[in-house]
């Protein structure tokens, strides 16, 4: 089979389920009781273990069904759910991530998308082979598992491609357990299913078993006597009577077959839907327990033929071989069946391993006349011995039959005929995000191409071209609101590693906090998701790190013992706003004023009049940073100032409020797009320009002579606050007209505020922008892009954060 | 060929499947990711065969099994289950399963089993 096609389906749903076992591992944490995300866990785990079965991938394999059996056992409540466990569990999320990536490149496929840069790179992923110890410490404390180990190592000698080499500690730690002959029954947990043994006939359980001289030796089973009970033996003299024949069906499993006692258990179902079940060898519950070779026997009556029986009986898959004999009255029923069972020629390895002293508790469990034969020295002769040399052995020729079912089993598809090829419905299509720029951008065209139109036909004063144009608006309009919603991704995308993130370094400061998202269902242009992955990681940070207290300083404080870190989103027209809130110690702006004056970023008489709401402003300065200690938390070069340049460069906003001893919150504003921006277009001498709308705060008309000069620049008195001007026609050279008024529009740009002096306004528009992409201009200060208008000409975009 | 339904909650296993079964022929009717939609689309499509993992975000593997064959009791269900499910899938069988797979699975076997259940009740 070839795999690697699955391969992106792999990635994809496998980041979805790590998603999701770090939402309910969260969730767990918070409440250990809730078993609906345990049963979700435990679920989760058991999809890897299918799907990296079927990658082969052994190591995800190994360690998610050493994850299913941990929480196996707590869904038993064999476990406690305690925070140790948990932290077992997200250490195994973290291996299984890491594992889950090294496969994707291994097999040459990107990591998947919607990580923060900073947050995964750095990001080293526990050894898997540590943690796998860890849990099968834990899971051989009771025997639950031991079996369970032996079906995983047949599985994995199927293996294929042999990924990765087992752990030699662990393989041998394995041997040693894997002697489950006759485990003890307590610590079984199967014990419960004994009491849906199937009935055969009123009152005569299966279970009921008389003194079975049972006995597993090197060559195999070889039962040595059987006495029927009487129920057994009054339910065949019936039987009989009612022309029903007594048999004996020897089943042989495939030495591959995976699950014995299943497989025995739909034999076990098939006879008993053909007749009644007398006797099982080894009794049911061996079977369930797979306390068996390959070989099992079942004795029944039934009226119907051998060739019908062993039809059916061969119909079930995993069947090595099958046959049938008949026992009579005649004989005495238990005389009859007397015999030794003929050995499969694939003895499982662990029936070699018996140790002495279980072969000596065999022994004794051998009715009399014959265990005095019987010594773990000559053990592997036993069989032969039994049936040759004991004259009160019949010897039973076990020659299996070559049956009909065999010839089914070799074929391929004898049964159907070929069908014509039916072709699926598709229902969603993956596109690479290439693509889906490649479509906005032309949408944009489209919305161009149709104003230029609108304008050339302004002068036909046709109604037909008129309302044909109108339907194109609508559709282009259409059109392009698709586009854009496409590429939208929801905020969750980015979320979700957050309060794992969250969770750690809380646990490593040693602070109780509670981490709340709301609104993660928002959505937002995937480039801007891109790019405030970060800036959210630092002000989550920042909040962990210096805005909540310790517990005890919180209680001496008077506070909530836990901490509250809020994150929300909101959609506000075309907007995205993010908060983050947190009720820690808030932030002194006695000290950021200290802090920048001893900076030199400004003079003492400067922050002694700073007021307080531009003082808190001061830590998203250059070069600022308040962090009294530097914790591998905080202080790892990101400033504030860094986060506020990179979501003002997204056309985005950030503001920062804190009441000192109480909270602190940040309020990001980001537009829902990047390709498509709001802007006030002006026009100055003859051009025309557009400036971003999330950088204007509103815009005002001045007498001429209200300008003054300060330090040879011109400014003007707003609001009684000193408002520097920026004359566009200075910056583009544009000759200037003496106006008696000034148009002015006030912008904010990384926290200070500018006039820019224009024109005329000619009102607020939606631009397409387009990205300067040649090398000649993609480093042009105070331009953002450029953008086509109706009439075709190209108007420039300006950059507030880079035009001074 | 037989008209197959696959229920499973990871849309890799289904996709796997899938393949394994047009491949050879048969045609997958439908393809349900939890116990509520399997009950519910097994009304609707009334396929000959459906193959269902043991464990299900809604409910139990058994339990949709179980209602499966209240529903019809000549429904044929084959549970595919991962390893270490041996509880559960006997259990299944118990119910009135008529067969199991084992991840990873293996083309022939799938096929095997599928043509082996078909066969047996016809």
């Amino acid at each position: 089979m070839d795999l690697s096609k699955y391969m992106g389906i792999f990635r994809e749903e496998s980041e979805r389920n790590l998603k999701q076992l770090n939402d309910s591992l969260l969730a767990l944490e918070q409440n250990p009781e809730n078993m609906e995300h345990v049963n979700i866990v435990f679920r989760l785990a058991h999809t890897f273990k299918g799907m990296a079965a079927t990658m082969g991938f052994k190591q995800i394999v190994e360690l998610t069904h050493e994850m299913e059996s941990l929480i196996e056992k707590i869904r038993t409540q064999q476990l406690k759910l305690d925070a140790p466990l948990i932290d077992l569990l997200f250490e195994c999320l973290d291996a299984l991530e890491g594992l889950v990536e090294n496969a994707c490149k291994n097999e040459g496929i990107k990591p998947g998308t919607g990580k923060t840069g900073e947050e995964e790179k750095s990001k080293t992923y526990p050894d898997p082979g540590e943690v796998l110890k860890a849990l099968r410490t834990i899971n051989t404390t009771t025997t639950t598992t031991t079996k369970e180990k032996t079906i995983g190592e047949q599985a994995f000698s199927r293996d294929k491609d042999g990924e990765a080499e087992e752990d030699r500690d662990n393989e041998e730690d394995r041997d040693s357990e894997e002697v489950p002959i006759y485990p003890d029954e307590e610590t079984s947990p199967y014990t419960e299913t004994r009491e849906e043994v199937p009935e055969t006939r009123e009152g005569t359980s299966i279970t009921e078993s008389s003194s079975t001289a049972f006995q597993i030796t090197e060559e195999g089973i070889s039962i040595a006597e059987i006495e029927f009970s009487e129920k057994e033996r009054a339910a065949m003299e019936e039987a009989e009577m009612d022309g029903a024949k007594v048999m004996v069906a020897h089943i042989a499993l495939k030495a591959t077959c995976l699950l014995k006692s299943t497989c025995s258990a739909l034999v076990i179902r098939k006879i008993s839907e053909s007749g009644e079940i007398i006797r099982i060898f080894p009794d049911i519950n061996e079977l369930e327990e797979e306390n068996f070779g390959l070989d099992f026997e079942v004795v029944f009556s039934t009226k119907k033929d051998e060739y019908t029986i062993k039809t059916e009986i061969n119909n079930i898959s995993e069947i090595e071989d099958m046959s049938l004999r008949s026992l009579s009255s005649e004989q005495g029923y238990g005389e009859a069946y007397k015999k030794t069972v003929h050995v499969h020629e694939k003895i499982p390895e662990n029936l070699s391993e018996i140790s002495p002293e279980i072969s000596s508790e065999i022994s004794s469990e051998i009715s009399p006349e014959i265990s005095s034969e019987i010594s773990p020295e000559i053990s592997s002769e036993i069989s032969s011995e039994i049936s040759s040399d004991s004259p009160s052995l019949e010897k039973i020729d076990f020659e299996p039959e070559k049956m009909e079912g065999e010839a089914v089993k070799g074929r391929k598809i004898p049964f159907f005929s070929k069908p014509d090829p039916k072709i699926k419905n598709i229902k969603s299509v993956r596109v690479s995000t290439e693509q889906l720029d490649k479509l906005m951008n032309l949408a944009g065209e489209l919305v161009i191409t149709r104003s230029r139109i609108n304008q050339l036909t302004r002068e036909f004063k046709s109604k037909e071209l008129e309302e044909t144009l109108s339907e194109l608006r609508k559709l282009t309009r259409e059109m392009q609101e698709e586009v854009i919603e496409a590429r939208m991704v929801p905020l969750d995308h980015i979320l979700n590693i957050f309060p794992r993130m969250v969770r750690d370094l809380a646990k490593s400061e040693n602070k109780k906090l509670d981490f709340i998202i709301r609104g993660k269902e928002i959505k937002l242009d995937r480039t801007i998701l891109d790019e405030i992955g970060d800036p959210l990681v630092h002000l989550l940070r920042n909040a962990v790190d210096h805005g909540i207290e310790s517990p005890e300083k919180r209680l001496e404080l008077g506070k909530k013992e836990t901490g509250t870190i809020m994150l929300t989103a909101s959609r506000q027209e075309n907007y995205v706003i993010i908060k983050i809130e947190d009720d820690g110690q808030g932030i002194d702006t006695e000290e950021l004023r200290k802090a920048a004056e001893e900076k030199g970023i400004i003079s003492r008489e400067e922050a002694e009049q700073l007021p307080d709401r531009e003082a808190i402003q001061l830590i998203f300065t250059h070069g600022f940073s308040t962090a009294s200690r530097v914790t591998d938390v905080s202080g790892r070069g990101v400033g504030m100032d860094v986060v506020k340049n990179r979501i003002e460069s997204l056309g985005g906003s950030i503001k920062i409020e804190s009441k000192s001893g109480k909270e602190t919150r940040f309020e990001l504003k980001l537009p829902l797009t990047i390709a498509l921006y709001q802007a006030m277009l002006v026009e100055v001498g003859s051009e025309r320009y557009a400036i971003p709308f999330t950088n204007i705060t509103k815009n005002i008309e001045i007498r001429t002579e209200a300008v003054r000069h300060i330090n040879g620049e011109e400014v003007i008195m707003e609001n009684g606050k000193v408002l520097p001007l920026l004359r566009l026609h200075t910056l583009f050279g544009l000759p200037v007209e003496e106006r008696e008024k000034l148009v002015v529009v006030v912008a904010e740009k990384a926290g200070q505020v500018i006039g820019i002096v224009v024109d005329r306004l000619l009102g607020k528009q939606e631009v397409i922008i387009k990205n300067f992409k040649s090398k000649l201009l993609e480093d042009t200060k105070g331009l953002a892009g450029a953008t086509i208008m109706g009439d075709g000409n190209v108007v420039l975009i300006l950059d507030i954060n880079t035009l001074v | 060929m037989a008209r197959i339904m696959i229920v499973d909650d990871a849309e890799f296993m289904r996709m796997v499947i899938r393949d394994i079964l047009v491949k050879q022929g048969h045609e997958v009717v439908a393809e349900v990711a939890d116990g509520e939609c399997a009950i519910q689309k097994y009304q609707e499509v009334k396929p000959d065969l459906v193959l269902m993992d043991i464990i299900l975000p809604d409910m139990e593997g058994t339990r949709t099994l179980q209602k499966l064959l209240d529903l019809d009791p000549e429904a044929k269900v084959v549970m595919c289950s991962s390893l270490g499910q041996k509880t559960v899938v006997m259990e299944s069988i118990k119910i009135g399963a008529k067969d199991f797979i084992v991840k990873p699975f293996e083309p022939d076997k799938v096929l095997e089993v599928i043509e082996k259940v078909i066969v047996l009740d016809n």
